[in-house]
């Protein structure tokens, strides 16, 4: 059957063709366009907005500011930290905040509209770091938050790491940083909403359409129903169309104006308003015994989440829940906190603080295995979680672990590019490895999904899904289970999929969660299908005990009958009844503990082991990545083409995070100042997939998107502080931090000379 | 004076196009070629990639009056009918298509590529393509696309 | 609203150019970016936008005797790819093949690169080493000037309104076996020079040319650098000395500012690279 196919994904051909329409593709002739007033720089309170400018422009029909919100001000994903203000009430509280939106009957009219609009702001002292906010008496970004400017601290603890560290024949202690960091999904955000039948429509690009209308209607203080989302085709998201971007500006204009209304970021503005990957500072201290054996780990977390709370708990909570590493480690003590300040906000990007500290606990392996004269590679595999092994939150691992094989797949071409190595006038080469482990869906929490899978009249079958697909590939995917699970061919089955009014909830495209979560509900869908189908057979056939098998798209009784089952569709059809499986799924878990953050955070965990070959030139201090090797462990994969296709996306995104992506507010806006790796940036990738199935998942899948980057960086890190004889630590390894260790590992030559 | 050029084989007359127009709005606004899409805006993504007289260029930095009287080929000219141009079953058979919102600039630069070193080397192929941002293959499948789409072009069929 | 003219002759071109508010279009790559920004900003336009690419004098590329020419109009990517360049100005047609993507190679011009004044075109800095003079012409007629007296400061030229590059006069060194381009960016392709170097060598060390970009308000020659190759003995301790001389150069110029730390090593390393691999070039054709 399909399952473990490389089909081609689905919508291929409409995208090869140009014909595909995405959120950006979305305005018509006709629609009001419109544009964002926003302001330079913050916090400060406004004092006066003057529309009168604008509306004295030809074409501009209106402009909206806060008081115009029917609705609450304050969205946000995570219910406990609504907190963004779409339409600035009389405060900023971060740069490039909207204070008012402009329509008009051209872009041009609504642009001119945008910057005629005269603003007063009363600007005031802010916080623009976390220690600055941590600071006594320091202002409050969001005075309505019960902790101050701490968004929130999460600890884990477990054994008693100082004791330990006491025993330890090695410890190492450092610090790591890593900047933030530019989703850059190549569709910038854009959507179109219209006003029909009393309810307000909005198209656009989105990685969850269901929490969008949820906030659309909580903005707009209507009932949920009178907003329908549809997601648009999404031009890539990475976690950057995760927080509602346009869609409030659209649904509010169309509310109000009762007209078509469309809206589209400019790159600039698509950099400038939306979240970021944070930031952090690590600073890790661990100990091993002298056999290399990790005793303990203690490190503190800092970071800042912008004005805007956003993400900014997943991302904490992550960051403390994965400090560890894939590795055995009996004696934790991990402190993560996050901080308001008044940068702009910074939210989910793919992994979710996982690759920042990966950066640390990898740099930690080598430290501990220089230290002690082992081999870093060993030293993996002898500390690698195996199936038994307990995480830092006390979580038993009982199945479905697959870091070691990963490790084993990529270690003899880590051992050949080692012993291939050279440094010569030129160029030092240098290898390196990386390793992560990484829970699937949300941390601690509920995060189910619902599917439907309906058997139709016509014989044909539909999977209804509100799983957003946006490139990665949850389409092909869950249709690839729908139909082994009905073993039906793929071709036979039709989607409908991201539209608030066809499909239900599937949650976020977000945390590698939707092969898994939604996966499994696909699959209770299909299940709960063939239950319908079999019961309506008997029930036609009038026989309350006969035995009856779906298989090869028919329904064959035991005495030997067979019925198309579009048959018994029709059958029940008369009595009204639509022969529709329901599905849900949502992973087992247990909140973590808030002094010791013990629990069960997740039900699945994805592990990876991936090895980088990085060659670094000796005058100009570019690093050029040859190769990477990426074993993955994804349980199983459905869609062999499409997992390697995440594999190698991930892997140069984490070069890009390793060696150039740096977002500096107000100076690398733009794609000649923010730069992504190129195809000649991108090293040769070997994906190597690892199947250790999980008893939980569909098929024994998990998920990789995530996974997929989160191993790169450190182990691009790792090859270059190895040719370089000395550590990297901060990401990005930008030239100058490249040209100043090259002096340095100099110096060191000449002295021993 | 109308703005005249041959798009995808076709004449076209633009009456009203103003001097600093891009080739990029003329294309998606006035003449519906939704196919080039942009990115940035500044000639660094390549989204908005184009065939102008059989060579690649970023329609974004591309007035709409330089194409006067000249060949513009968007993704949409490329297929006849059903039967993808061999650029784009190469595309669409390696997996190299994502989200995307790159694709049918990356089939473009593929394609003037593909014309001039119809047997590209995998530098070749990697500097040519440089010019069109992905964010989601890692170009892994986007170099193997490229060398499947040559093979059609040569007509050698199916790579294994 | 701009209007748009695509002159045939460059006296019509001229005529156009000498109108108020006419700016010429020499490819677009740099200039479509910067009418974008203007119409993002609600900005004044330019009343004309005259392109000159069509002007078959300024795509005269002449190599070889004793006038050697560059039109103003030829694109990177006819340099990147001409058999003739890379044969007699290699260091020109390493440089274009490294200016940003192939999209953006295909539409700029040497003209266009000169005329935006960067200090970091990649373009310029060939050209400076190849001695290049620029021939501009207008209503008034035509004048000469050196590259490096044409650019004053980054993105600011002697340029009037009304004038126009029409080519340069290019003095290539004698042997265009010991040319070589070296760029350094933040990734390999598509990237503005952090720093660019164009290096020629002789076999007599008769002529030398060195050359730094990104470094000045506009790409330089390293005169004292030059005059340390001509009087020394051919080899690596040389290249050293001539990469030491070129960050005090630097230094001298520029003073010690944050991006020093990078650029003087930086420079001293890539200009003893570029000497050596000049140098092996002579050597591999010997």
């Amino acid at each position: 059957m399909s399952l473990g196919q490389s089909l081609i994904r689905v919508g291929t051909q409409g995208k090869v063709r140009g014909e595909t329409r995405y959120g950006f593709d979305m305005p018509q002739a006709g629609d009001l366009h419109l544009a964002c007033v926003r302001a330079p720089k913050a916090p400060a309170k406004i004092l006066s907005i003057d529309p009168a400018p604008a509306m004295a422009i030809p074409g501009v029909v209106r402009v909206f500011t806060a008081e115009d919100v029917p609705g609450e001000h304050r969205l946000g994903i995570i219910a406990v930290t609504q907190d963004q203000e779409f339409m600035a009430p009389g405060w900023v509280r971060q740069p490039y905040q909207c204070v008012a939106l402009v329509a008009a009957e051209t872009l041009e009219a609504a642009r001119a509209g945008a910057r005629a609009v005269k603003v007063e702001y009363d600007f005031q002292p802010g916080v623009y770091s976390f220690e600055e906010a941590m600071a006594p008496d320091a202002p409050l970004v969001q005075p309505e938050h019960a902790g101050g400017n701490l968004l929130r601290e999460n600890k884990i603890k477990q054994g008693d790491a100082d004791a330990a560290m006491k025993d330890a024949a090695v410890v190492v202690e450092a610090t790591y940083t890593t900047e933030r960091v530019e989703h850059c999904a190549l569709e910038v955000e854009g959507g179109r909403a219209w006003w029909e039948d009393g309810r307000v429509m909005v198209k656009a690009c989105t990685q969850n359409p269901h929490y969008d209308q949820a906030d659309i209607a909580r903005f707009l203080g209507v009932p949920v129903d009178r907003v329908r989302v549809i997601q648009a085709e999404t031009g890539g998201g990475f976690g950057g169309k995760l927080d509602l971007s346009i869609q409030p500006f659209l649904a509010l204009a169309a509310w109000h104006l009762k007209r078509p209304v469309c809206l589209r970021y400019s790159r600039e503005e698509s950099i400038r308003a939306t979240g970021k990957r944070h930031g952090l500072w690590m600073h890790f201290i661990s100990g091993a015994d002298e056999q290399g054996n990790i005793l303990a780990l203690k490190a503190r977390i800092t970071g800042d989440t912008g004005a805007f709370a956003s993400y900014g708990l997943a991302v904490n909570q992550r960051a403390a829940v994965h400090a560890t590493g894939p590795y055995r480690t009996a004696n934790v003590d991990v402190i993560a906190r996050m901080a308001y300040t008044n940068n702009t906000f910074n939210g989910a990007m793919r992994g979710f603080g996982c690759p920042q500290v990966a950066l640390a606990h990898e740099a930690q392996i080598d430290a501990i295995a220089a230290g002690l004269g082992l081999d870093p590679f060993d030293l993996r595999k002898q500390n690698a979680l195996r199936q038994g092994d307990h995480t830092s939150t006390g979580q038993l691992l009982r199945a479905g672990v697959g870091l070691l094989e990963c490790l084993e797949r990529i270690e003899p071409i880590y051992r050949k590019w080692k012993a291939e190595l050279k440094h010569t006038d030129d160029y030092l080469e240098g290898v390196g490895v990386g390793a992560m482990f990484y829970g699937i869906g949300n941390t601690g929490a509920s995060n189910p999904s619902t599917a439907q899978v309906e058997w139709m009249p016509n014989g044909r079958v539909t999977l209804f899904t509100g799983a957003a697909d946006i490139g990665q590939g949850s389409d092909t995917v869950l249709l690839q289970i729908a139909a082994s699970r009905l073993a039906l061919p793929v071709e036979r089955i039709d989607l409908c999929r991201g539209d608030t009014d066809k499909t239900t909830n599937a949650g976020a495209t977000s945390a590698s969660r939707q092969t898994y979560i939604s996966g499994n509900a696909v699959m209770g869908a299909a299940d709960n299908l063939e239950m319908q189908l079999l019961q309506g057979a008997r029930d036609m056939l009038k026989e309350r005990h006969l035995e009856v098998e779906l298989r090869g798209g028919l329904l064959k009784t035991s005495d030997g009958r067979e019925i198309e089952p579009a048959e018994v569709v029709r059958h029940l059809a008369k009595s009204g009844v639509r022969t529709m499986g329901e599905g849900r799924f949502d992973p087992n878990f247990t909140a973590l503990d808030p002094q010791t953050g013990q629990g069960r955070p997740y039900a699945a965990y994805a592990y990876a082991a991936q090895c980088a070959r990085v060659r670094v030139d000796t005058a100009s201090a570019m690093v050029k990545v040859t190769d990477v090797a990426a074993a993955h462990d994804v349980g199983r994969a459905v869609n062999p083409r499409a997992v390697q296709g995440q594999i190698c996306g991930g892997v140069v995104m984490g070069v890009g995070m390793a060696l150039m992506e740096e977002y500096v507010q107000g100076r690398t806006d733009n794609l000649q100042s923010y730069h992504i790796p190129t195809a000649a940036d991108a090293p040769n990738i070997t994906p190597l997939i690892v199947e250790e199935p999980e008893p939980t998942g569909p098929y024994g899948a998990k998920g990789v998107g995530e996974p997929a980057l989160i191993p790169t960086a450190p182990a691009i890190a790792g090859a270059v502080g190895q040719a370089l004889g000395r550590p990297m630590r901060h990401l990005p390894i930008t030239l100058e931090r490249v040209m100043e260790a090259l002096n340095a590992a100099e110096g060191d030559t000449n002295c021993e000379d | 004076m109308p703005l005249k050029f041959t798009l995808n084989g076709k004449e076209v007359c633009l009456e009203d196009v103003p001097g600093e127009a891009t080739l990029l709005e003329v294309l998606r606004q006035r003449l519906g070629m939704l196919g080039a899409k942009e990115g940035c805006g500044v000639g660094e993504c390549g989204a908005c990639t184009v065939l102008l007289d059989g060579k690649a260029v970023d329609s974004c930095l591309t007035a709409a009056w330089q194409a006067a009287g000249r060949q513009v080929t968007t993704v949409e000219g490329l297929a006849q009918g059903e039967t993808l141009h061999p650029i784009q079953q190469g595309f669409a058979d390696t997996g190299a298509v994502q989200c995307g919102f790159c694709t049918p600039g990356m089939i473009l630069t593929a394609l003037d590529l593909v014309e001039q070193a119809p047997q590209p080397s995998e530098d070749q192929i990697r500097r040519a393509m440089s010019g069109n941002l992905c964010r989601c293959t890692g170009y892994h499948d986007v170099v193997r696309a490229v060398r499947r789409g040559a093979k059609y072009l040569r007509g050698e069929g199916e790579e294994q | 609203m701009s209007r748009f003219l695509t002159p045939a002759t460059v006296q019509e071109a001229l005529k156009a150019l000498a109108q108020p508010g006419a700016k010429v279009l020499a490819g677009g790559t740099d200039l479509m970016i910067s009418l974008r920004q203007a119409r993002m900003n609600g900005a004044e336009l330019p009343e004309l936008l005259v392109d000159v690419t069509r002007l078959p004098e300024i795509t005269r590329m002449e190599l070889d005797g004793p006038n050697c020419y560059l039109g103003a109009g030829l694109t990177f990517r006819f340099l990147d790819e001409s058999l003739e360049a890379r044969r007699r100005v290699p260091v020109l047609a390493q440089a274009a093949s490294m200016v940003g993507s192939m999209q953006v190679r295909q539409t700029g011009t040497i003209g266009g690169n000169v005329a935006n004044g960067s200090p970091a075109a990649d373009g310029m800095s060939a050209l400076v080493a190849l001695d290049a003079v620029a021939e501009i012409a207008s209503l008034e007629g035509v004048r000469h000037c050196p590259l490096s007296e044409l650019i004053t400061a980054p993105n600011q030229t002697t340029l009037a309104p009304g004038e126009l590059i029409l080519g340069y006069i290019i003095t290539p060194p004698p042997e265009p076996e010991g040319q070589v381009f070296l760029k350094v960016g933040r990734r390999h392709e598509v990237a503005v020079s952090r720093l660019n170097m164009a290096a020629c060598l002789d076999r007599e060390l008769t002529d030398p040319r060195v050359v730094l970009g990104s470094c000045f308000p506009s790409p330089r020659r390293l005169v004292d650098v030059e005059a340390l190759i001509k009087s020394g003995k051919p080899g690596p301790e040389l290249w050293q000395a001539a990469g030491e001389q070129a960050a005090s150069h630097f230094t001298d110029v520029c003073g010690w500012r944050s991006s020093a730390t990078y650029k003087v090593p930086a420079i001293t390393r890539i200009t003893a690279r570029a000497l050596k691999r000049a140098w092996a070039q002579l050597e591999g054709r010997s």
